[in-house]
């Protein structure tokens, strides 16, 4: 792979990444209210904390020295994105960090069983255009396509949890879990992420499965598959070798991209779960108007789909060899 | 010759079911909001009758936790939702059109500027920034529109861009340069008239993810919940429906905005089938 298409891809990224950072900067800036009462309200904090957080981020100067010391904030390590309210003392990247991994667990797991499915289907379907199959299968995936996330998993929560029983209602693991065995550990969780990863899987699901779909009777119309044909490989071989192959670029693309929008479905799946991650940690920062961990939760989900995208990014050079 | 090439187009027309269902779907749900208290004897926060009725004659969808008929809920609210539904496909599709247009047209530094900052906002976790800001200008349905006006124009952008880079390059744009036409009138006489069908496919699709999009910051409380809309349903249907078996306040509102957005996208599809050519009969 070019070493230069990389290092393209990497500055891109980190602009991007300056690009967030002063909207994040800008936003409760711009809002009615001042920063002081967003970041160091003396009536939420303790009046002393309060004081050193504003002398601290400059809160009462100009607003150029706010933001060299933001920008200082975040560039050394470990980041300081401030104090949260709702967690006091605890800093907001600490409380951040903590429920990452659910959010990461979730939204990863279920991205993988969502786009290897997607795929399949989309062979299945695209290579059958206009069978009955392929017509019902299409229109159900459009169907479930236009369902709000959230929507859906209420409905699976109230089905599977509160009226069947069959799964948890809530939370991410059982209380007295770090008791019991670690592949009994591992059931668990998976027990209790089972209903919020179904959701996020049938949500987005469609939205692969269509694209390979549409991708696939393209390619099956190229002259190299014509070819292929010609040259007597099987139907299996000319689907999956040469069709399929082809049409994948475009779902890699689509993974990156719709990293952002599942992330942003996460979260609303989260707080229909109460699942422990991210999406739950904003919901409940918006009830108690913990502005500091509001902007550090932005800050740090729009970082986590920034690297996800440079890592679709690496992955399309690496199965396009067309990328120079 | 033009005559009969439109009267094909009129025939592909009446003969596009999926057309005439999406638009069918949409019609029905523009004149219930147009026609909320003649569809309706009852206010939406009206106690009619017991508690958490289920659908019965005189109920259709039953009744909420104080009484309120859901039916009547969910008429008054197709006003809220679609409202905020055009209100933001109107703004983004105009936000994103101007950028789109103006990136693909003049090419060099003005694309590339404008398109890094459409990246950028493409690429933005669309919910976490709506929630920041809506957290910030406090629950209403002002702030949602702009919100959802605020993270929807960039896929817009993207897409009118492509369109015009295109266009931009066609024998017919040649020919209006050659015969002296001016940037302007290139843009909007020749550019603008050939987006228009994608600029339609791509504006219905911002109504549907709107519609989805205020339903859930509605849900998560960032709307105003004493206005009735389908997202402030869900919203109140999220406390005391759940527990208390009550599936009809849920799965109603829910359906209807699978039923907008069905219909939206079975329109967007069929706009886009008719006039471009590639994809006929697909």
């Amino acid at each position: 792979m070019q070493r230069s298409y990389i290092v393209r891809r990497a500055i891109y990224a980190f602009v991007t990444f300056l690009i967030v950072l002063v909207i994040n900067f800008v936003i409760p800036r711009v809002m009615p209210g001042s920063p002081v009462q967003y970041f160091a309200n003396p009536h939420i904090l303790p009046a002393l904390e309060a004081k050193i957080l504003a002398v601290r981020f400059g809160l009462n100067e100009p607003l150029w020295t706010q933001f060299y010391l933001y920008m200082v904030g975040v560039f050394q390590w470990p980041p300081d994105l401030g104090v949260s309210y709702m967690f006091y003392p605890t800093p907001v990247l600490t409380v951040i960090l903590g429920r990452l991994p659910w959010t990461l667990m979730l939204v990863g797991i279920s991205t993988v069983i969502t786009a290897a499915l997607g795929i399949f289907v989309g062979i299945w379907t695209g290579s059958r255009r206009g069978s009955a199959a392929d017509t019902a299968v299409t229109s159900a995936s459009m169907f479930v396509w236009t369902m709000p996330f959230f929507w859906l998993g209420t409905i699976l929560l109230w089905v599977f949890a509160i009226d069947l029983h069959w799964f948890p209602a809530g939370t991410a693991e059982t209380y007295e879990v770090t008791l019991l065995p670690w592949y009994q550990q591992i059931g668990d969780i998976a027990w209790h992420a089972f209903l919020p990863g179904l959701t996020l899987t049938l949500a987005a699901f469609a939205g692969y499965s269509l694209l390979m779909r549409n991708t696939i009777v393209e390619e099956l119309q190229q002259d190299y598959i014509v070819v292929a044909t010609a040259k007597g490989l099987t139907r299996r071989a000319v689907l999956f070798r040469h069709a399929a192959r082809n049409a994948m670029l475009p779902m890699i693309t689509l993974i990156g991209l719709n990293l952002g929008y599942i992330v942003s479905g996460a979260l609303l799946v989260e707080i229909v779960f109460s699942y422990p991650g991210v999406g739950f940690l904003t919901y409940q920062a918006v009830l108690s108007h913990d502005y500091p961990l509001l902007q550090g939760l932005f800050l740090v989900l729009s970082v986590t789909v920034i690297i996800a995208n440079f890592a679709a990014d690496i992955v399309y050079a690496l199965a396009d060899p067309r990328i120079k | 010759m033009l005559k009969s090439a439109r009267a094909a187009w009129f025939r592909r027309l009446r003969g596009n079911r999926r057309l005439v269902v999406g638009i069918g779907i949409i019609a029905v749900f523009l004149g219930m909001a147009a026609l909320a208290p003649y569809l309706t004897p009852y206010g939406p926060h009206q106690v009619v009758g017991r508690p958490y009725s289920p659908p019965s004659l005189q109920h259709w969808l039953g009744t909420d936790n104080l009484g309120a008929d859901i039916m009547s809920q969910i008429i008054y609210g197709s006003r809220v939702s679609l409202m905020v539904g055009f209100a933001v496909a109107v703004v983004a599709t105009l936000l994103g059109t101007t950028v789109g247009l103006l990136a693909g047209f003049y090419r060099g530094p003005a694309d590339e500027g404008l398109m890094r900052i459409t990246d950028v906002f493409l690429i933005l976790p669309s919910l976490p920034l709506a929630i920041i800001l809506a957290a910030y200008l406090g629950p209403s349905e002002t702030t949602i529109i702009e919100v959802l006006a605020v993270t929807s124009w960039p896929l817009v952008a993207r897409v009118v861009r492509s369109q015009t880079l295109s266009l931009r390059e066609r024998p017919f744009t040649d020919a209006a340069r050659v015969i002296g036409a001016g940037n302007r009138r290139i843009m909007f006489r020749v550019i603008i008239p050939n987006l228009l069908t994608l600029i339609a496919a791509n504006a219905v699709l911002t109504i549907t993810a709107a519609v989805a999009g205020e339903a859930g910051l509605d849900f998560i409380g960032l709307g105003n919940p004493s206005v009735v809309s389908w997202g402030t349903m869900l919203y109140w249907a999220e406390t005391y429906a759940l527990f208390n078996g009550a599936w009809w306040w849920i799965v109603a509102p829910g359906i209807c905005i699978c039923l907008v957005g069905l219909g939206a996208v079975l329109i967007s599809v069929s706009i886009e089938n008719l006039f471009n050519p590639r994809l006929r009969g697909r």
